[in-house]
């Protein structure tokens, strides 16, 4: 609609009234607001009068006056007129009661174990954690985290004599996993620290699991178990060659066993004896970075037998680089969290190495510092 | 700061009889004319305007009360009972009394042609938007200024002058058919 029309038209509308002439183009229009104006009589008198409407109308308003009076449940009109600050404080409260009940499931869930109703809540909880982790530092952490939290609860399921079962024990391997690779994408200093957090978080909660687990643990917690001593060697090469750790990971190849202290600070736990390791022979990693500690390659060296080192930085002494990976342990009793055992026959077979005797680490008490972190082929623990 | 329509709604929502006999007083008259207007007849637009009144104190109750602009508020009301009035008699529009063409002067055959046009301009009437409708009876049939017109119907004069102009133009296409 044009404006300008309709100010003509309103213009028109009033000279009409006045009785004035108007432009002939809207004359049909202002002589329609003529014929309308037919309808401005004035009315007759109300055939009875204002006064009974009003008398009705009062009287209608002091029953309702004084209904609202008995009614407790009647709201003053005066408080009426905030309905809308009402309506705002309604759904605040709304929004307030939502927001605690979500933050104290969140809370109560935090405390769940595997098999509780609110573990499902603590998992998504974590979740969306990790969504929102943001930088790779943070990632790493929260990964690691969130898998000291997976091991704790199967510490806390072990100490209350419930059953670890395998999707429980194989979540926990998931999450150890998924630590070792975010600390292993990090810048190789940070990496470094994050994978010696994670080796050393993995080892008190393997010193923990072993006393909760009692003499003969189950299956599943003797796979975890070797999962972890496998993750925490991992860990463990990787702090010194983080590019290297990363390279194996991309590959998918272990890195080279290595007797590292267990968790009493002592040589792995023994296995059961006559009980066949489940963990396939480790082939050797060529790929692994050589370092100037590398050990000679090794022609002729039984399968199966520790390689290369693939942890070449592994910040060893002088004396510990020298030492032959693989090197003959006449008295080696296999230790169930040596993944690499199952190279033990070739071992038995094979010539010592430069060195030909065992390392430092050859006493059972022996804790050795990472920086003098011997190796040994079995990889697993002395006897005892 | 209060407009007196505030200040008076303010007392009626606790049913304060002065306060209601308060507005009664003012607006009924107003009110009964322009249904008269709409309608064309005088019984129902007194039955009308008492059921205004009583909307407004079914409103006080509840947050459909209005803030201000009570004039408004009634008006807007009155033209919405007019117009189920005539949703409810289907058959046409109201027939008036015959006591009443009686008792006007002249002829009443006269009376009876200046009734039938005048319903035949309501029925077309009828037929624009309620805001359009709201419009033409204001500005001509009450003959509102402007100003007043916008007041009562919470627009601007400019919507107000636009909407005039349609509901004219709409109007006397009507009432060439």
């Amino acid at each position: 609609m044009d404006k300008r029309q309709s100010n003509q038209c309103e213009e028109c509308s009033q000279r009409a009234s006045r009785e004035e002439a108007v432009e002939d183009r809207l004359d049909p229009v202002v002589h329609t607001a003529q014929q309308v104006m037919i309808l401005s009589e004035t009315p007759p008198p109300p055939p009875h009068g204002l006064a009974p409407g009003r008398q009705r109308f009062l009287a209608e308003a002091a029953r309702l006056r004084a209904e609202s009076r008995g009614n407790p449940l009647w709201l003053p009109p005066r408080r009426q007129l905030f309905g809308g600050a009402m309506r705002l404080a309604t759904a605040l409260a709304v929004i307030a009661i939502l927001f605690g009940a979500v933050v104290g499931t969140t809370q109560a869930a935090a405390g769940s174990l595997p098999g509780q109703p609110l573990y499902g809540v603590k998992l998504a909880t974590e979740q969306i954690r990790l969504a929102f982790a943001g930088q790779p530092a943070n990632r790493a952490a929260l990964q690691q985290s969130l898998a000291e939290e997976r091991l704790d609860e199967i510490v806390a399921l072990l100490e209350r004599k419930r059953a670890v079962g395998p999707s429980v024990s194989t979540r926990a391997m998931r999450q150890l996993e998924q630590a070792l690779e975010a600390s292993a994408q990090l810048q190789d200093a940070a990496a470094t620290q994050a994978l010696q957090q994670l080796a050393e978080a993995i080892r008190q909660r393997e010193r923990v699991m072993l006393g909760a687990a009692g003499e003969s643990p189950e299956p599943s917690v003797r796979e975890l178990l070797r999962q972890m001593e496998r993750v925490r060697q991992e860990a463990h090469a990787g702090q010194g060659d983080p590019a290297g750790l990363r390279h194996r990971l991309r590959q998918g190849t272990p890195a080279e066993p290595t007797v590292l202290p267990g968790p009493t600070g002592t040589p792995q736990p023994s296995r059961t004896p006559g009980q066949p390791s489940t963990t396939p022979p480790h082939t050797p990693s060529p790929s692994g970075t050589p370092g100037p500690t590398q050990t000679p390659p090794r022609t002729g060296m039984p399968t199966g037998s520790p390689g290369p080192s693939g942890t070449p930085g592994q910040t060893p002494g002088a004396g510990a680089t020298s030492q032959p990976t693989g090197g003959p342990q006449a008295s080696h009793t296999p230790g169930p969290s040596a993944t690499s055992q199952t190279s033990e026959p070739p071992h038995a077979t094979r010539t010592p190495g430069p060195s030909g005797t065992p390392g430092p680490t050859g006493g059972p008490n022996s804790t050795p510092g990472p920086g003098q972190t011997p190796r040994q082929g079995g990889g697993g623990g002395n006897k005892p | 700061m209060t407009t007196p329509d505030q200040q008076v709604l303010e007392r009626a929502r606790t049913y304060d009889a002065q306060a209601l006999g308060e507005i009664y007083d003012r607006y009924a008259g107003p009110i009964y004319g322009y249904l008269y207007r709409v309608i064309g007849d005088a019984t129902h637009a007194e039955d009308l305007a008492g059921e205004v009144f009583l909307r407004l104190l079914q409103a006080l109750r509840t947050s459909r009360a209005p803030r201000d602009n009570l004039e408004g508020w009634l008006y807007r009301v009155a033209h919405n009972l007019a117009m189920d009035l005539f949703r409810r008699q289907k058959k046409g529009p109201v027939v008036p009394l015959v006591e009443e063409l009686v008792a006007q002067d002249g002829q009443p055959s006269d009376l009876v042609e200046d009734r039938q046009v005048k319903q035949q301009l309501r029925a077309r009437i009828r037929r624009l938007s309620s805001d359009q409708q709201r419009v033409i009876l204001f500005r001509f049939a009450e003959e509102l200024p402007l100003a007043e017109v916008a007041r009562l119907m919470g627009k601007s004069e400019g919507a107000v002058k636009i909407l005039q102009h349609r509901a004219l133009s709409r109007l006397r296409k009507l009432l060439q058919e």
